[in-house]
C-alpha cells in the first residue's frame, strides 16, 4: 500500500468519515473537522501508523497533504 | 547538544516571562520579593513599558523558532532590536514573526505603489479609530458608567452593541495604521483581522479576530502543551480510532484561553472572559460545530454574535461583580425603569449614523459593492472614475479625522494597556 493510501486510512479514522479521499493538494479547508484542535490527533495517529516521530517545529509547517507525505517519506 | 539548546530556550523564555510578569503583575513581584526578604519598593516598576507584551511575545516566538530551526539566529544585535521594536507596530501589534520580515530587514524596499497602499490603509485605520470607535466610545462609556441596577435591558444592549463595535474599530483601526505605516517603510506585516463579526461560530471568530495573537497562542502554547500530553496509551487509542472525543485538546484549549484572559489583566473578569471562550471553543470542537454547520445561516450568526457580546461584558467591566450586574440588566432583571436613563436619551442622530456606518463596515460591504458596481459598469474599471472616487473618499475621511483630532480630547487605543 502506498503512503498516500495508508494516510487516507488514517484520515478516515481520525475524522470519522469513510468517504474522505485525499490528494497532495488537500488542505484543512477541504476536510470537515480538520482544525488546530484536531490537527494534533491527526499527527499522533500518523506517527502511530508509520512508526515515526515529527519534530515540534515541523508539525505546524505542513501546508497540505503533499507536505505531510514528503515529511513522512523522508522518515521511513 | 540538544539538551543544552533546550536549556538555553528554557532560560530565554523564563527571563522574558519574568520581565513581563514583573511589569504587568506587580502584585506577583511584591509577593516574590517579600518572600526573598527584599524591599519590594526597590523593584517596583513605575510605568508599564509601551507594548511590553508584544515585545515579549515576539521575543519568545523568535527564540522558539530558532530552537525549532525554522530560521537561523540573527548575529547583528542592531538588526534584532529593529525586528523587536519596529515602530509602527510597537504598541499593540500585530505580533510579527521573524520569517515574515527577514528579507525586508535585510534590505527594505520602498516603492511608490506600496507607499500609496500604505497611506490608504493608514487613512482607513485612522477613520476607523477616530470617526467610528471614538464616537461609539462616548455612548458606551456613558452607559457602562451608569450603576447597572438602574439600567433597562434595551439600554444595556445598546451599551454592549456600541462597545462590541468600538473595540473592533479601535483595534482593527490601530492594526490598519500599523500595517499601513509598515508598508510605507518597506515592511509587510500580517493581517490581524478578517471581518470577525461575520463569524458563525466562536471557532470561526478566533480565525478572524486578532489573528497574530491567536496564532501565537496556537503555535507556542497550545500545540506544545497538547503534544506533550499525548501519552503512549492515548496515542494507541487515537491510532485505532477509539479516541473519538479528544478530552486532552479540550482541556488544553480551556487552559490556553484562560491564560489568554489572564494576560489581558490579572483580574477575575478577564480570567472569566478567557475561560468562557475556552469552554465554548471546547464545546464547539466536541459536538457543537457539527450542529452549527447544519443550522440556518442567521441562527448560527446570531448564536456567535450573542456569545461574543456576552463575553465582551466581562472584558469591558472593571470587575466580575460589575460584569454580572450588567448581564443581569441585559437579561431584563435589573430594577431600572428607564425614567432616568432611557434609550432615546443616547440614540442621537450622530450615534445612529455612526452605528449604521460601523455595521456596514464590519462586513465586507465595500468589496461587494465594488465588485457589483464594476460588473454592472465594466467601462468604469478601465477609466479613472473608481480611483478618483476612492481618492475623494479618502481625502474626506482624512479631513474629518483632522477635524476630530482638533476638536476632541485624547483617547488612547484600548490595546495600549495590554
Amino acid at each position: 500500500m502506498s503512503t498516500m493510501e495508508t494516510l487516507n486510512q488514517v484520515f478516515c479514522v481520525v475524522f470519522d468519515d469513510d468517504d474522505i479521499q485525499i490528494t497532495p493538494e488537500t488542505t484543512a479547508n477541504d476536510i470537515d473537522g480538520w482544525d488546530s484542535l484536531s490537527h494534533i490527533n491527526l499527527i499522533v495517529a500518523v506517527e502511530g501508523k508509520f512508526g515515526i516521530r515529527f519534530q515540534h517545529g515541523e508539525i505546524l509547517t505542513f501546508r497540505n497533504v503533499g507536505d505531510l507525505i514528503r515529511s513522512i517519506e523522508a522518515k521511513l | 547538544m540538544a539538551s543544552r539548546r533546550l536549556a538555553a530556550l528554557f532560560a530565554t523564555i523564563t527571563a522574558n516571562l519574568l520581565f513581563l510578569f514583573s511589569f504587568k503583575y506587580p502584585v506577583l513581584l511584591q509577593w516574590f520579593t517579600s518572600n526573598l526578604g527584599i524591599n519590594p519598593s526597590v523593584l517596583a516598576p513605575v510605568h508599564l513599558p509601551l507594548g511590553i507584551s508584544f515585545f515579549i511575545f515576539q521575543a519568545i516566538a523568535y527564540a522558539v523558532d530558532v530552537y525549532r530551526r525554522k530560521h537561523a539566529a540573527l548575529a547583528n544585535p542592531l538588526k534584532f532590536s529593529l525586528f523587536l521594536s519596529l515602530f509602527p507596530k510597537i504598541s499593540a501589534g500585530p505580533i510579527i514573526r521573524y520569517e515574515e520580515v527577514e528579507s525586508s530587514l535585510a534590505c527594505p524596499k520602498i516603492d511608490m505603489d506600496e507607499c500609496a497602499y500604505g497611506a490608504k490603509r493608514f487613512i482607513i485605520g485612522m477613520g476607523k479609530k477616530l470617526l467610528i470607535a471614538d464616537t461609539l466610545a462616548k455612548t458606551s462609556d456613558q452607559i457602562f458608567a451608569i450603576n447597572a441596577g438602574e439600567l433597562t435591558a434595551p439600554l444595556a444592549w445598546l451599551g454592549i452593541i456600541c462597545y462590541t463595535l468600538q473595540l473592533y474599530f479601535d483595534f482593527a483601526g490601530y492594526s490598519d495604521m500599523a500595517i499601513g505605516l509598515g508598508r510605507m517603510l518597506g515592511f509587510s506585516f500580517r493581517e490581524n483581522f478578517d471581518y470577525p463579526y461575520t463569524a458563525k461560530s466562536i471557532t470561526e471568530f478566533w480565525r478572524r479576530w486578532h489573528l497574530s495573537l491567536s496564532t501565537w497562542f496556537r503555535d507556542y502554547l497550545y500545540t506544545p502543551l497538547l503534544y506533550s500530553l499525548m501519552t503512549e496509551k492515548v496515542r494507541q487509542k487515537i491510532a485505532l480510532g477509539r479516541y473519538r472525543t479528544n478530552y486532552r485538546s479540550m482541556f488544553c484549549i480551556i487552559v490556553v484561553f484562560t491564560l489568554c484572559g489572564w494576560w489581558h489583566g490579572a483580574t477575575w473578569n478577564y480570567v472569566v472572559w478567557g475561560l468562557l471562550h475556552g469552554i465554548i471553543l471546547a464545546l464547539e470542537s466536541w459536538k457543537l460545530n457539527k450542529v452549527l454547520k447544519k443550522a440556518p445561516f442567521f441562527l448560527s450568526h446570531a448564536y456567535a454574535l450573542c456569545l461574543i457580546m456576552f463575553c465582551w461584558v466581562f472584558f469591558r467591566c472593571q470587575s466580575l461583580s460589575d460584569a454580572l450586574s450588567f448581564i443581569k440588566a441585559m437579561s431584563g432583571f435589573a430594577s431600572g425603569h428607564g425614567q432616568v436613563y432611557s434609550v432615546p436619551l443616547y440614540l442621537n442622530s450622530e450615534l445612529l449614523l455612526v452605528l449604521g456606518i460601523a455595521i456596514l463596515s464590519a462586513v465586507p460591504s465595500t468589496r461587494l459593492l465594488r465588485e457589483r458596481f464594476l460588473r454592472l459598469l465594466p467601462a468604469l474599471s478601465r477609466g479613472w472614475s473608481v480611483a478618483a472616487f476612492e481618492a475623494g473618499a479618502l481625502t474626506v475621511v482624512f479631513l474629518l479625522c483632522l477635524l476630530s483630532v482638533a476638536s476632541s480630547t485624547y483617547k488612547p487605543f484600548i490595546y495600549f494597556r495590554f
